[in-house]
């Protein structure tokens, strides 16, 4: 069985004995003695802080303002997204229309199927070859606007 | 469940000790350096090699961890924080001391003694072997020490340490291999 070779590499038992054996043991009163020894030279700046007035920590501030900033934050993208919606294109036709995403809009679902099918077979569902050309379409952007399932040539 | 519970219980006790050493409880800074002298003494040695220079470093990294206590945020875990500074810590400590490297002493550790069982080639090969691994730069011996012994994930030990898993594989690689000769020198 090969391995996957971002999986880690497969443990060496030989060498992890080695490096157990080569590990001195630690003891209970050794550990006891580096604790009591670290106390010791903590306790000058433990009572330091005990008689020091404290200012509030950094992380309490961003723990009191992310309960504002976040709710705000997201009302603020959300009614960013529907400006963005609702915001008048011009069509070419000289009027303006307001383009309004529906997701239930039957119309809109099948000209997506119909260009779906386009794009896949490069005909329409009539069989009529050349429909591709509809996707590619000019260079003045019309064709953006035009039925793909229709041909005006 | 039972597991679970007993973990958030020891977070919220951990918590509680470090808003009171934030405080300046000595008592509360006491059961904290009690909950990880051991652990702490373990990588230390590992880093350092030399036993006294790893006590010195454990009580170093315990020192600083109080006096940056107030940056630390209490619902975090302590452990990935206090390791992350020891580590730094010992690497800084060699690089200003540019470690003069000794042959451990090793005179009290029974395991390490050549038994009656050992010739003089497993002596041998314990001699390079240790040697190797004084050889190794701190840092890799640490990572080798933790994926080999502590069995952790190459993705585990760079999280501990602060570094990119890529770095963690780099030293994984070029540390087993120095190692592997030490061992393999005598075989042939």
């Amino acid at each position: 069985m090969t391995r996957h070779p971002f999986e880690d590499p497969a443990r060496d038992p030989r060498l992890g004995e080695a490096l157990r054996r080569s590990e001195t043991p630690l003891s209970p009163e050794g550990d006891d003695a580096v604790r009591a020894r670290i106390v010791w030279e903590a306790r000058g700046r433990l009572a330091a802080r005990r008689t020091a007035p404290r200012g509030r920590p950094w992380w309490s501030w961003m723990a009191d303002w992310s309960r504002v900033a976040l709710p705000m934050g997201l009302a603020a993208s959300v009614a960013a997204g529907a400006l963005v919606l609702r915001t008048p294109v011009d069509d070419g036709s000289g009027a303006e229309a307001g383009v309004e995403l529906s997701l239930g809009d039957a119309g809109a679902g099948a000209d997506t199927v119909a260009m779906s099918y386009v794009l896949l077979t490069g005909t329409t569902a009539d069989g009529e070859i050349g429909a591709a050309d509809h996707v590619l379409g000019t260079g003045d952007g019309a064709w953006l606007l035009n039925d793909p399932t229709t041909t005006s040539r | 469940m039972d597991e679970r519970q007993d973990a958030e219980q020891e977070r919220a006790h951990e918590r509680e000790l470090v808003l009171r050493v934030q405080g300046g409880e000595t008592e509360a800074f006491d059961l904290l350096v009690r909950g990880y002298v051991r652990r702490a003494r373990s990588v230390a040695r590992r880093l350092m090699h030399d036993p006294d220079d790893a006590d010195d470093l454990v009580q170093d990294a315990f020192l600083r961890a109080l006096e940056r206590i107030d940056s630390f945020d209490p619902d975090r875990a302590f452990g990935p924080w206090f390791f992350r500074l020891l580590v730094n810590a010992g690497l800084d400590t060699h690089r200003k001391r540019k470690v003069r490297r000794t042959e451990a002493e090793r005179d009290d550790v029974a395991s390490t003694r050549p038994t009656p069982l050992e010739d003089a080639e497993h002596a041998e090969i314990r001699r390079r072997f240790d040697a190797a691994l004084a050889e190794l730069p701190p840092r890799q011996r640490l990572i080798v020490w933790q994926y080999e012994v502590d069995g952790l994930s190459t993705e585990e030990i760079a999280e501990s340490l602060g570094v990119s898993k890529v770095t963690v594989r780099w030293h994984l690689h070029h540390g087993r291999h120095a190692l592997r000769e030490a061992l393999a020198d005598l075989h042939h």
